[in-house]
């Protein structure tokens, strides 16, 4: 027993030096970053510390009005997005994403566990297949498919390709469906409720703490998730997206510290929600853990 | 009795199949068009070419042959890069799959085991996972260049800058910063999987003296293994597609050498942001199509292996 716990503290030792040396690389990171931020172009090139000369500057107030890119995406026509305006296509784009990437597997996942037809047996079987199978390269299929349907660089096309329903949250949407009771629903329809009522004011409320982190998961990514909005949504830059583009736009080396001033305050929502909703977006998404 | 009757009154009715039938409808198209269509179409697109003069696709024997063809060419040419971006591919996924899963193993269990500070390093470790990609590439780039070269050169020990120097070493600092920052979900999900094997089972094993290690290897291990094989399996398709975060470093212009196929893929087909050119499309879904055809079949095996050694746990 005692030579368990001595090898224990070792490992917790070891383990736990390298955790602390990651953390203190992070959090450093950050900080020199947040720090450097604060600097002019010239205090950027000479030093590399941050803390020894020179002195701090809030600029993140001049950034949001002095941040601009260039979204034109034909090499022409110059259209401009300020940081406001690239907060709002952030909004409006990772807030609609979120929303039907939460619905359709939401509701089909609900159909497919509690009505007992065929269809439905079939869908979790199917869903896990999509999963496991990958599919590579049809980025451009996609692309000219969008294009055809004169919906490519819009936001209807754009939701379009989000509101799939084969996500791994199916699956964690039917597994809480079913362990849901249907007598709730049941005592419903004898009191002459509809199927969609029984639906979005009983069954859905039930798994409402759920549903809210899904939704957060995917808002924080959709948030994040530049590659996609410059593949299908090029020209309403998203604010991440309006990073790549200022970064790709500046040729010159000028801009660094306006650069790592946009990269803090793209990034603040996305630690803000999270320091707020850590637990729940932890815990939801360690929930896939239970048994593959 | 009872119960069953008022369920088929339920399920049953034209009332039930029509609600039923208006949910599942637009999912399901959804998928048809964008999961099925787009990879049907992939598939036409990889036999077709595109005619400059009228800005369409048109099929023609001669293009599907080129578009394949195209691929082997490639592959055995000695001018062309394929052969490297194979080979820096599976460097890609040897150290994003395989080293980094293995030291996310290592903290989960740290965690699991709830060590001292282990909510701290738990939320730290998943932190890089909810950063814009973009923000922490640009950032990390310019950290690696100026501040830790900066200080590491007090120490004496100068070295270039690793993402502006020699591509071998852009090629490191990629693999490097993909190590460092893609434990997150790992972390949560294997130390989410082990936090729920009984306490009671390594408080025995602890009595009978299991060092960590071995409780580690061969408690935790089997237990959490099917949550490990998931990934494994899903992180299979990660060989074609991982990008290294080249394009958050250096957008579309990562030296040639440094390519991983996924980043091929996505640089050709997106280009800088401006839209890749439309000619190239016909050829990058034949690479897609032959991707697709090894990918397949290697994750079906992988999957059917890993369910052979998978033990029958139930806790």
């Amino acid at each position: 027993m005692k030579k368990t716990k001595k090898a224990l503290n070792t490992y917790n030792l070891v383990v736990g030096i390298i955790l602390a040396v990651y953390s203190i690389f992070l959090v450093g990171l950050l900080v020199w970053t947040f720090m450097v931020s604060m600097k002019t172009q010239d205090e950027f090139w000479i030093n590399s510390w941050p803390w020894v000369e020179g002195t701090f500057e809030f600029k993140y107030i001049e950034a949001m009005l002095e941040f601009r890119v260039d979204a034109s995406i034909d090499g022409f026509s110059n259209t401009y997005y300020d940081l406001s305006g690239l907060f709002m296509n952030s909004i409006l784009y990772s807030l609609g994403s979120a929303i039907v990437s939460t619905v359709s597997p939401l509701v089909v996942a609900y159909v497919a566990s509690k009505y007992k037809y065929k269809f439905s047996k079939f869908l979790p079987k199917f869903v896990l297949t999509v999963l496991m199978i990958p599919v590579i390269g049809s980025t451009a299929s996609t692309i000219q498919m969008l294009r055809s349907m004169q919906i490519f660089d819009t936001y209807f096309g754009a939701l379009a390709l989000k509101a799939g329903f084969t996500s791994m949250y199916f699956l964690v949407f039917y597994g809480a469906f079913q362990s849901l009771s249907w007598e709730y629903a049941e005592a419903a329809f004898v009191d002459g409720a509809s199927h969609a009522r029984v639906m979005f004011g009983i069954m859905i409320p039930l798994i409402k703490p759920m549903i809210f982190s899904v939704f957060i998961i995917f808002f924080v990514s959709y948030w994040n998730d530049y590659t996609t909005a410059l593949t299908y949504y090029p020209s309403r830059p998203t604010a991440a997206l309006g990073l790549y583009y200022f970064n790709r736009n500046t040729t010159t080396s000028a801009h660094e510290t306006m650069l790592l001033t946009g990269c803090m305050l793209v990034s603040i929502p996305v630690i803000v929600i999270f320091l707020i909703f850590s637990e729940k977006l932890m815990g939801n998404i360690s929930m896939g853990g239970i048994k593959g | 009795m009872k119960k069953s009757k008022t369920k088929n009154l339920i399920t049953g009715s034209w009332k039930a199949k029509l609600f039923y039938v208006c949910v599942v409808a637009l999912p399901i198209m959804q998928y048809v068009i964008f999961g099925f269509g787009a990879q049907f179409n992939s598939l036409l697109l990889s036999f077709q070419e595109y005619d400059m003069s009228t800005g369409d696709y048109v099929f023609s024997f001669e293009a599907m042959k080129y578009n394949y063809k195209q691929f082997f060419f490639e592959l055995g040419s000695s001018s062309s890069n394929l052969g490297a971006w194979f080979l820096n591919s599976f460097y890609a996924w040897l150290f994003t799959a395989i080293v980094a899963s293995a030291f996310a193993l290592f903290f989960a269990y740290y965690i699991a085991k709830k060590a001292k500070g282990s909510a701290v390093f738990r939320l730290l470790l998943f932190m890089p996972s909810i950063i814009p990609p973009i923000a922490l590439g640009l950032i990390f780039r310019r950290f690696t260049d100026k501040f830790l070269c900066d200080f590491f050169g007090l120490f004496g020990w100068s070295f270039g800058k690793p993402f502006s120097g020699y591509p071998s070493e852009n090629f490191a600092a990629a693999i490097w910063y993909n190590i460092l920052f893609g434990f997150g979900v790992n972390v949560l999900m294997y130390s989410g999987a082990m936090s729920r094997v009984p306490s009671s089972l390594t408080e025995y094993a602890s009595l009978d003296g299991i060092k960590p290690m071995q409780e580690f290897l061969y408690i935790m291990m089997p237990l959490i293994f099917p949550t490990f094989s998931t990934f494994f399996v899903m992180g299979i398709g990660g060989f074609f597609t991982n990008q290294l975060n080249l394009y958050s470093f250096y957008g579309a212009k990562a030296d040639q050498s440094i390519w991983t196929l996924g980043y091929f893929m996505h640089v050709k087909v997106v280009g800088d942001g401006s839209g890749g050119a439309l000619a190239d499309f016909p050829y990058i879904s034949a690479y897609g199509m032959i991707f697709t055809l090894v990918a397949v079949p290697v994750t079906l095996l992988v999957k059917w292996a890993m369910d052979k050694v998978t033990p029958d746990v139930e806790y």
